[in-house]
This record gives structure tokens, sequence and C-alpha cells, in this order.
């Protein structure tokens, strides 16, 4: 991991405050098929300070445990998360401004993708697939979206993650 | 041009990449039970704390902002279960009459579901309770509204359930006066947010109007007869002049679902529901039994009735005769 000297905690301090935030907060909120995914967020900022094997490790590990609790088709959601995770941290080396709206767009579209590829091997239907492709993919990458570049903000220092404006 | 050190870190990393697409797959084409047993024993060891930490919050979110529904729901309930031991009394001595044993009441056990963020959730639900609560494959998941589904497998104090969304689940059922029967499936264009169902195997010749409520049948021993499944939307489609399918509204929702209640008692209920040839004279000897006592202690009653309406008759007469006797010159 190319994380700064130090951050390892800063890490560790972050995956406990998403992980609250996923299983404490997140289920109080409004509808929950729309609101936030926090693992995701978590797994996107390791992309962001990691290299891209790594970060599909990360994603692997954060499938396995989105299977293990909505067990439909076990394995679908850590292909998901763990080609979302390479994707991510490769796209670092091709996004070079890295300021608030390409994170913005990083978020949605993994989070889009994940419910895509989710829906597609996880053998749901082309219903599914569409409606995730359509409505429900944008609408949770957009809250989702919104809540990473909040995250994202406030652990840049932590983390190491350039910010522009 | 790339240094020989980046293009190894490359490398490995493309490795890592087709690795865990690897173990993906080899989850993915796991046999079903291999993968429930898996899941099943992480989320009773290493995910266990996540699991506790949702069920606090969802209680936590319970008896805050869904107080006021709940109440309202409770005394709805209440209102409704008013006329019940009437209906209660009546049905038993229906049964009776028709050498039917005894209906059992259903036990239950109240779970709160934890959504998650994939977008499977509302195929598979996992709720907060599990073996050590009763809890058992294959027992049905009802909501207030009607039926949600099966539990799929039961840990040690979380399981998962099969919901009417997901591609594997069926149900026998028929209409609500008993006329059509029938099985219902997923809609085969199910989406995430309007997933339907549909009552298949209908004969051709029969007709379902809008509106039509159609319940659980009981055939199949798993979900017990008369949870409401869905209401008739319309036509689906035709197969070929034989078979019509409809398609149906659910009657309850697993995405939006916050409680479930898990039936625990359903094997009881359908053994006594389906006895044995032995079981079955002797219950019939009981009934004709029980019905010749009923029929004597109505005849009794009818006898008591009689004198004491030929009680009453008499003083009125005397009455009438009295004031009859008082009002002449």
């Amino acid at each position: 991991m190319m994380l700064p000297r130090g951050s390892r905690l800063s890490l560790a301090i972050m995956t406990a405050l998403l992980i609250l935030l996923q299983f404490y907060v997140r289920p109080r909120l409004w509808d929950t098929r729309f609101a936030p995914d926090f693992l995701l967020i978590l797994l996107l900022v390791i992309a962001m300070v990691s290299r891209p094997g790594v970060a599909a490790i990360a994603g692997l590990v954060m499938g396995l445990i989105s299977d293990a609790l909505t067990p439909v088709n076990i394995g679908a959601g850590m292909l998901a998360h763990a080609v979302v995770g390479y994707l991510a941290a490769w796209s670092r080396v091709v996004f070079f401004g890295e300021n608030y709206l390409v994170h913005l767009g990083l978020f949605l579209g993994a989070c889009w993708v994940r419910n895509v590829l989710v829906a597609l091997f996880g053998g749901l239907g082309r219903g599914a697939v569409q409606y995730e492709a359509l409505v429900g993919g944008l609408l949770q990458g957009l809250t989702t979206a919104i809540a990473g570049v909040v995250v994202v903000f406030v652990v840049r220092e932590w983390m190491g993650v350039r910010l522009e404006a | 041009m790339l240094r020989a050190s980046d293009r190894s870190d490359s490398r490995r990393d493309t490795v890592m990449l087709l690795g865990c697409v690897a173990v993906s797959l080899l989850f993915l084409f796991l046999p079903d039970s291999t993968g429930q047993q898996v899941a099943g024993a992480l989320r009773s060891s290493v995910l266990a704390p996540l699991v506790w930490l949702q069920t606090e919050a969802e209680l936590g979110r319970t008896s805050r902002s869904r107080f006021h529904e709940v109440t309202a729901e409770r005394d709805s309930a209440a209102l409704a279960a008013q006329g019940l031991p009437v209906l209660r009394a009546e049905n038993g001595r229906l049964r009776q009459l028709l050498t039917l044993s005894r209906r059992l009441p259903p036990a239950f056990v109240a779970a709160e579901v934890l959504h998650q963020s994939q977008a499977s959730d509302g195929r598979m639900l996992l709720v907060n309770v599990g073996q050590s609560r009763g809890v058992a494959s294959f027992q049905p998941v009802v909501a207030p509204e009607g039926l949600i589904g099966a539990v799929a497998s039961a840990g040690p104090s979380s399981s998962t359930v099969m919901t009417w969304a997901h591609p594997d689940f069926r149900v026998s059922a028929f209409t609500e006066d008993g006329r059509v029967a029938g099985v219902v499936a997923p809609s085969l264009s199910n989406t995430g947010s309007e997933a339907g169902l549909e009552f298949r195997a209908a004969s051709y010749r029969d007709t379902l109007l809008p509106g039509t409520l159609v319940l659980s049948s009981g055939l199949g021993g798993v979900y017990p007869k008369g949870i409401p499944v869905g209401v008739v939307r319309g036509v689906a489609r035709e197969q070929q002049g034989w078979e019509r399918v409809y398609a149906l509204e659910p009657a309850a929702r697993p995405g939006v679902a916050a409680h479930v209640m898990i039936l625990t008692g359903v094997d009881s209920i359908l053994q006594a529901a389906f006895p044995g040839d032995s079981i079955l004279e002797a219950v019939r000897q009981d009934s004709l039994a029980a019905a010749a006592r009923a029929d004597s202690l109505l005849r009794v009653r009818v006898g008591d009735s009689v004198k004491a309406w030929m009680r009453d008759s008499l003083a009125r007469a005397a009455i009438t005769r009295d004031s009859a006797a008082r009002s002449a010159p």
C-alpha cells in the first residue's frame, strides 16, 4: 500500500467509523435501498491510496461480507467489488485531476457498476439488471457519491488523498 | 517507457485481480447449500458483531420513528380481534360437524429485518433471530400484510429468508372463493422496485377479475393455508389456449419490510390438518361423541327454554287477566 507513514492507524479509525456508519447509522436513514453504501466508500478510499491488486483483494473481502449478509448468489458481490476496487485504483492513473467532480463521478460510477454486476452475476434476471442500470444503481450511486465526497474531504489529510477545488 | 519494477508491479496487480476473479467464480459455482453454509459460518463468527450492531440500529429505529405506526397497527388489530371469540366458537362448531380437528393457533417468532446495501437485498433478507429462538429452515415468514417467503438457512442468532422475489420461490395458492387453484411464482420480468408475482397454472376456462385475493393453499407442507399472497392485477399472458397466467400485486413488499413473523409451529398445524387414517378415525369418533354431547346439551337447553317460555306466557296471561279485571267498571 502507498499509505503515508503513520496512516495505518488513520485507516483503521476510518474503517471503524465507516463500518459504524454502514451498520448503525445507515439502517436509521430513509429508504435503505437508496441510502449511501459506506462499505463501498471504504473500498474506494482504500483504492485511492493503494495499488490495483491490493484494492481488488480489499474488494474481494468486502464482497464476501456483502454476500454473507445477502446470500442470493455468493460470489456475485465478491466479483463485483473486486472488479470495482481494481478499476477504481487503476483509474487514478488515468484521471490526474483529483477534484470533487472527479471523485463524485468515481463514486457514482463505481456504485452503478457494482450494482449492475451484482444483478448480472447474481442471476437476478433481466428486469433487475435494467432496473439497476436505469434507476436503482443511479440513485444509490448519487447518494453514495455525495457521502463519499464528504468522507474524502474529512479524511484527505490522514490518508494523503490529493483534492483540488 | 515503463521501468522494470513498474512492469513487475503491474503484472502482480493483474495476477491479483485474476486470482480474485477466480475465487469469486469458484464461490459463484459452488453448490447453493455449500455457499449458504459458508455465509452462515461467517455470519455467526466474524460478522456476528456487525449483525448485532445492525440489530441494535433497527431496534433503535423501531422504538422511535415507528412507535406511532406500531401503536396504530396494534389498535386496529385489537379492534378486529374483538369479534374473534364468536367467530372462533362458530368455526370450532362447524369444524366439529365436518369432523375436522381443531384449528391450532400458529406459534411465531417476531424478527427485525436487517436490510443490506446490495442489489440482491429484496431476494434474500437477513433477520435477527435464529436457531436459539426456534427458527429452522423452510419455516414460513409473513408480514402483517401477507406472505414474505420462507427461511432459507438458520444460524444460531440470525437467519436468511428467501423472499417471493427470489427466482426459486413457488407457493401453491388458490383464490379467496376457492374456485381457482394454481402456483404463484415471481414474475419473469422482475425488477428491483416493481417486482411482481404471477399466478400460474390457472386453467383457460377460469377467469379472474382484477382485485381477486389469492391465498396460500397449504399444499406442499411449507406454507399454511390462508396467508394472503397477492391481488390479481390482470392477465399477464396466455399460453397456447390452455393456461392463463395472471399478474399479481404482492400483498407484502420484502424490500421495505421492517418487521416479520416467522411461523415456527407449522409442522404441528399440518399434522393436525392431515392426520393419519387411524388418527382420523379416532378424531371422527371423538367428534361424533362431542357432537352427540352438544346435541343432548342443546336438547336440554331447548327444553329449558321452552319451559321458561311457558312460565313467562302463563305469567303474562295472569297479568293480562288482572289488568282486565282492574280496568273493568
